[in-house]
């Protein structure tokens, strides 16, 4: 997931480092802080939790598709993981592994790791107005549809490419773009039952992929008719499996979704408790959107009632204020996420190793991390992969990786000689850049807090000697105008990260490091990395299945990476939630958000 | 008279055609961001942008383009749906018309309501210390920002953060489910964005009372024997209400149109001046068509209303 | 304003004819501009304003100096000492007399500097707005006609798109292409801005030039050079443009603060001026954290008050000098 909603993290580490002990892998390793730890999330209920009662979260933006097909964005995460149930999804201390949710039980891998078998739960019902069976056939269409230009899903061609028949799926959606395509690599033997073969060893990867929203039920009778409209109407026409939906009429239209100012969820009464891991207490949840000054937003839930924040991180000054007025109201969650500073490695100046290495040395990182409101915001990056994401450990946690060929990011508030160092070694006697490539152009954020870290890091360059002209643009314009594009892409990308989409570390480096994955128009390889060996490297290892190996085979990689310093890591992001005095939240470390289906009104 | 209405009409429906194809272009030739692009999210193969592209009907010639926007525009009132996400945007201008037009009226009414007495005393104690003060603080209020001074009202008032917490303050209309909770939020964006007309109109009609003062007729009705008070409330007054009048036609359209992007910025007011401040952001183009194109019939309705009307008190103008 | 005002006072009473028309003291034909500037003058208000707009021109070139003697670091000088452990900035303090702002800049230094912006885009946009006026304006009421129709139809176009929105758009779209607009004539900058402001103000000063040359051309001096024979340009340059001279400066001047408030107005948007220290952009920036830290949304407002008052005082000021007929107070 972009790092525009990173947030999220493995409760069961914090839980440990709560009670003392220390975490799994090398002893004293640390992956959170004691500043953060003070406001460890809760992510179980407690025993007695009330039920009942309407809790409202507030939000700055909308989410980014309202179709669980295409959902993608953490807020949107937070409607869905309330009203559908994919094969496996994500319960709030689930830090490994996801629970089987639709599934009824763990998949059945094959030893070669092509086959998943999935055994899907019975009396799972949709709702209204649809109320039948969910059976695995729905499964399947919900995956086939992803595949259609109308439902715009943006990773089926990332985490599904190795599941047999994609390539034709594909191609007879080119001819038929209004018809979900027939995909012969998954098979639906009875209701209960899905098969997935692959057609490489690739098993983990794709076991990961399902535990995100598309994998979640779709009635093909329902939905073939929105389907086949140029953009897909059936998420503004969605049904439910889980204990909420979105309030709609009987004719299926949601009457709950006014884009860009709220969603309202209501429980679905074709919900079965007995079949769910989920307790469901609230009877209602109003997300409402609009808030754009999130500061008020945050000052309104701390002194109000029945409210949580929703999409967005705490500002600076609201931290300040939670941290020192409510701290009871606060958590602090690490997120899975990191942030960096792509360094455009496909031309000048950026093009010569030595002034890359330079930049990050100078970098001083503590001052980025200022710009989010300090400590609480994260911890510092020393390479990639963040906390508690396999390989993390691996790669050298919290400090990093070490020896001489690391020295210019030892120093989290930078180190002028080491730069100076690099700078010479680059042919630059003074120290600082010198020539008419020292002209560079910048394109950030233009909101805070994204933009006052451009300026920052914009400052620091030119300490350096570079001439930086800075562009602030819509956050998602800077994507898909600038640093996606890589004809129209700047020298210096300073908002950018990646958060995780499942636990696994290949995401975090393949697609923001993959140099086979630089394509003209829409390219999320931001520095333009393209070297031979760790595009076979990351090709190699989404055929690595073992756990152990694979992390092993990621942390070196990451070190890899960091070591060409295609980019500045500056953070690993935490995500701060905040909810009124009478919530009882539950935070759900995957999401690193409230999950409403285990929050409660305090009594 | 009915003449001179139809030809301002056809006019006011060419400008509006005028006014699609000048927007379209200027989006068009200077593109802001690829909205395939945009649609497809992040991950997505250069296939699937292809594929959206072409179910947009973003490779089709700009003239089909403009051809496929017009035919559903006046054929079904359709305005198309939004790039970013995917929602009519017919009913997404419609959803932050009610805010804008409460921002607008109450507005209206303060600034009525506090101008045109201000002016009219003014008048009447012309060179008066309240006179000379009066000036200045209207001078003020023009040249002060709207939306600074709608955060020094915030700093001072608002509930939540003021030195003095009266108003509601930023937010509070997201908040606001009733009709009364509505316009309790909408109190200091209507004092802030009310405070420039007012001044404006102020010194407006004491200016327009002072120059009919000097008139013969004012004279006359002084020479016989006439208090001044009466003199220029009754006399000076209704000449100076017409044009009072137009200025507030062409003020309200505007407003209405978008121009209240500052207030409603500022107090985080859902209304259609924001949606034109995001959608410009975003380079969504069905929606900077619809808003322009709203915004625009908004202006040119209030106009020729303001037209007609002064047709119908000055026939010369008819014959222009 | 004709010549026709050269006496300003009337003749003594009880003196011989002879003394008064030839005493030089007790008549005085007085230009055109001396009264004018006599009567400006008379406005108090007025005067301290022009030497207030004098004092904030002189500190707007020497800013760097400025800043020097006060003390103060420097606009771009981040100090991260001055921020909190939450990376929230510190108010007025003796290492910074405004505060610093949410990434540590002196506000002070800020302040002074971004007078430049708002001067320099007043100055340039109102020169160019007031031009492109003059012009089609001009040509509109002189030669009235499809040329009036096309001017003042375009006028009635461009009137139509909510102004906002057509410069929020074009800066936007100036800005994105990366090259700028009019091939690369404007670049993502303060060029981008006062083309804008200038784009869609300069319908103001079209409509007013284009009555004024409408009533002047019928008057009786451009009959009479016109039955010589002289030609279009002659009587555009030599009658009808020196007696337009006065509205020009006028509703130039009243134009300037607008103009400002436009600039501001953008910058807070975030279209504006990105790269300099700009009063609007200031406050934009403050507007997230205006409860907690007021500094930095007060003195740039502050300034911005007082500059735009200036200038309002100055052009008021100046339209009662001209025009002393309605005599306003």
């Amino acid at each position: 997931m972009r790092s525009k909603l990173a947030w999220v993290i493995a409760p069961g580490l914090i839980a440990v480092l709560a009670i003392g002990l220390s975490a799994c892998g090398d002893g004293g390793n640390e992956s959170v802080s004691s500043a953060q730890a003070k406001y460890a999330p809760v992510t179980a209920p407690p025993d007695n939790a009330q039920q009942g009662g309407k809790l409202t979260a507030l939000a700055a933006g909308d989410v980014d598709y309202i179709d669980p097909g295409a959902a993608f964005y953490q807020f949107s995460y937070m409607v869905t993981s309330a009203t559908v149930r994919p094969l496996f999804s994500w319960a709030p201390d689930d830090t490994e592994k996801p629970t089987p949710d639709f599934a009824d039980g763990e998949p059945e891998i094959s030893s070669d790791y092509k086959t998943i078998t999935v055994h899907t739960r019975s009396g799972i019902k949709f709702s209204p107005p649809v109320n039948r069976e969910a059976t695995s056939a729905d499964v399947k269409y919900a995956l086939e549809r992803t595949l259609l230009p109308g439902v715009a899903n943006g990773y089926s061609n990332v985490y599904f490419t190795s599941v047999d028949g994609y390539d034709e799926a594909v191609k007879a959606v080119e001819k038929d773009p209004t018809t979900a395509p027939e995909w012969k690599g998954i098979e639906t033997p009875d209701d209960n039952t899905i098969i997935f073969h692959l057609t490489k060893p690739a098993a983990t990867v794709v076991v990961g992929a399902l535990s995100l929203p598309a994998s979640a039920p779709v009635p093909p009778e329902y939905a073939k008719k929105y389907d086949a409209e140029t953009t897909s109407a059936y998420g503004t026409h969605q049904v439910a499996t889980g204990p909420y939906m979105i309030e709609n009429d009987s004719s299926g239209e949601l009457t709950g979704y006014s884009p860009g100012k709220e969603i309202k969820l209501v429980r679905n009464p074709n919900w079965d408790p007995n079949t769910d891991y989920r307790p469901a207490y609230l009877d209602s949840v109003d997300l409402q959107e609009g808030f754009a000054d999130t500061v008020s937003a945050t000052r309104k839930i701390l002194t109000g009632s029945h409210q949580v924040n929703g999409d967005y991180g705490l500002p600076a000054q609201s931290l300040k204020l939670a941290a020192t007025k409510y701290p009871d109201q606060l958590s602090v969650t690490p997120s899975g996420a990191n942030r960096y500073v792509a360094l455009n490695t496909s031309k000048p100046p950026f093009d010569d190793i030595n002034i890359r290495k330079a930049v990050v040395a100078n970098t001083d990182r503590e001052a980025l991390r200022a710009t989010r409101g300090g400590p609480l915001s994260g911890e510092i990056a020393t390479h990639f992969i963040p906390p508690l994401i396999p390989g993390f450990e691996e790669a050298g946690g919290i400090a990093g990786p070490q020896g001489p060929e690391f020295d210019f990011i030892q120093n989290p508030t930078g180190d002028p000689q080491v730069a100076a160092k690099y700078m010479k070694k680059a042919g630059f006697s003074s120290g600082k850049c010198e020539g008419s490539n020292c002209d560079i152009t910048m394109v950030g954020d233009n909101a805070p807090p994204g933009s006052d870290t451009a300026q920052v890091f914009k400052g620091q360059l030119e300490e350096l000697g570079f001439t930086v002209s800075f562009q602030p643009v819509d956050h998602d314009l800077m994507y898909t105008k600038f640093c996606s594009v890589p004809a129209n892409a700047p020298q210096v990308c300073p908002n950018v990260g990646w958060s995780k989409d499942f636990q696994d570390g290949q995401a975090i480096l393949d697609v923001p490091f993959n140099g086979t994955g630089i394509n003209p128009k829409n390219t999320s390889n931001w520095p333009e990395l393209d070297v031979a060996s760790i595009n076979k490297e990351l090709a190699r290892i989404a055929n690595i299945s073992p756990p152990d190996e694979r992390a092993k085979t990621l942390g070196a990689l990451d070190d890899k990476i960091t070591a060409l310093a295609p980019a500045v890591p500056w953070l690993w992001d935490t995500q701060t939630n905040v909810a009124s005095a009478d919530v009882v939240p539950v935070i759900n470390l995957f999401n690193s958000n409230t999950d409403v289906s285990f929050t409660s009104l305090a009594k | 008279m009915l003449r001179y209405i139809v030809r301002r009409v056809l006019w006011g429906v060419a400008m509006l055609w005028i006014v699609s194809a000048v927007v379209f272009v200027l989006f068009y030739v200077f593109p802001s961001a690829d909205p395939a692009v945009l649609r497809a999210g992040r991950n997505a193969s250069p296939q699937q942008v292809d594929a959206i592209r072409h179910t947009l009907g973003l490779d089709d010639p700009v003239i089909v383009q403009y051809w496929h926007y017009m035919r559903d525009l006046v054929l079904h009132f359709d305005f198309g749906f939004s790039f970013q996400s995917n929602t009519d945007v017919r009913a997404l201008i419609l959803d932050r018309l009610p805010a804008t037009a409460l921002l607008v009226a109450g507005a209206a009414v303060v600034w009525l309501a506090i101008g045109l007495p201000t002016g009219i005393i003014s008048a009447i104690k012309r060179r008066s210390l309240l006179d000379r003060t009066t000036m200045v603080t209207t001078l003020a209020l023009i040249s002060a920002p709207v939306f600074w001074l709608g955060l020094v009202a915030l700093y001072l008032f608002a509930k939540d953060v003021g030195q003095f917490p009266i108003f509601p303050g930023i937010g509070s209309y997201n908040e606001a489910h009733t009709f009364l909770a509505r316009c309790g939020s909408m109190i200091l964006p209507w004092l802030v964005l009310a405070a420039a007309t007012a001044a404006i109109y102020a010194r407006y009609l004491r200016s327009s009372l002072i120059d009919t003062m000097s008139e013969d007729y004012i004279r006359t009705a002084r020479a016989k024997g006439l208090p001044e008070r009466t003199v220029i409330l009754r006399h000076g007054v209704r000449s100076a209400i017409t044009p009072i009048v137009t200025l507030l036609g062409l003020d309200v359209g505007v407003l209405l149109a978008g121009n209240a992007i500052l207030t409603e910025t500022v107090f985080n007011i859902p209304g259609v001046g924001r949606l034109v401040a995001t959608s410009i952001e975003r380079s969504d183009l069905p929606v900077i068509q619809g808003v322009t194109l709203f915004g625009a019939f908004f202006i040119i309705l209030f106009n020729l209303i303001v037209d007609i009307a002064y047709a119908y008190l000055d026939p010369r103008v008819r014959y222009q | 304003m004709e010549a026709s005002e050269v006496r300003d006072q009337p003749a003594p009473v009880g003196v011989s004819p002879d003394l008064t028309e030839f005493d030089p003291i007790a008549i005085t034909a007085r230009s055109p501009w001396e009264l004018f500037s006599r009567r400006f003058r008379e406005d108090r208000l007025a005067m301290a304003a022009l030497v207030f707009l004098g004092l904030l021109v002189l500190i707007a070139i020497f800013a760097p100096l400025v800043v020097k003697l006060a003390g103060a670091p420097g606009p771009d000088t981040r100090d991260s000492g001055a921020l909190d452990i939450f990376g929230t900035p510190t108010g007025p303090s003796s290492a910074h007399l405004f505060g610093v702002d949410q990434i540590g800049r002196d506000v002070f230094s800020r302040t002074i500097y971004g007078a430049r912006v708002s001067l320099i885009v007043a100055v340039t946009a109102t020169a160019l707005a007031t031009i492109a006026g003059i012009i089609t304006g001009l040509l509109a009421g002189y030669f009235r006609g499809w040329v009036d129709t096309l001017v003042s139809r375009s006028v009635d176009v461009l009137l139509a798109i909510p102004y906002l929105l057509l410069a929020t758009g074009l800066a936007a779209a100036c800005t994105l292409g990366g090259t700028g607009c009019l091939g690369g004539l404007i670049k993502p900058g303060l060029s981008v801005v006062i083309f804008v402001i200038a784009f869609t103000s300069w319908t103001y000063m079209a409509r007013i030039i284009r009555g004024q040359t409408l009533s002047l051309r019928e008057k009786e001096f451009v009959e009479a050079a016109r039955s010589v024979g002289a030609s279009h340009t002659r009587i555009i340059f030599q009658e009808i443009l020196p007696n337009l001279v006065a509205p020009i400066i006028v509703y130039a001047s009243i134009l300037v603060p607008q103009v400002i408030l436009y600039e501001a107005a953008l910058s807070f948007l975030g279209v504006g001026v990105v790269d300099q220290p700009s009063w609007g952009q200031m406050i934009s920036d403050a507007t997230p954290i205006f409860a907690d830290a007021w500094w930095y949304m007060m003195f740039p407002g502050i300034a911005l008050l007082l500059t735009v008052l200036a200038f309002n005082l100055v052009g008021d000021a100046m339209q009662d000098a001209l025009n002393p007929r309605a005599k306003k107070t």
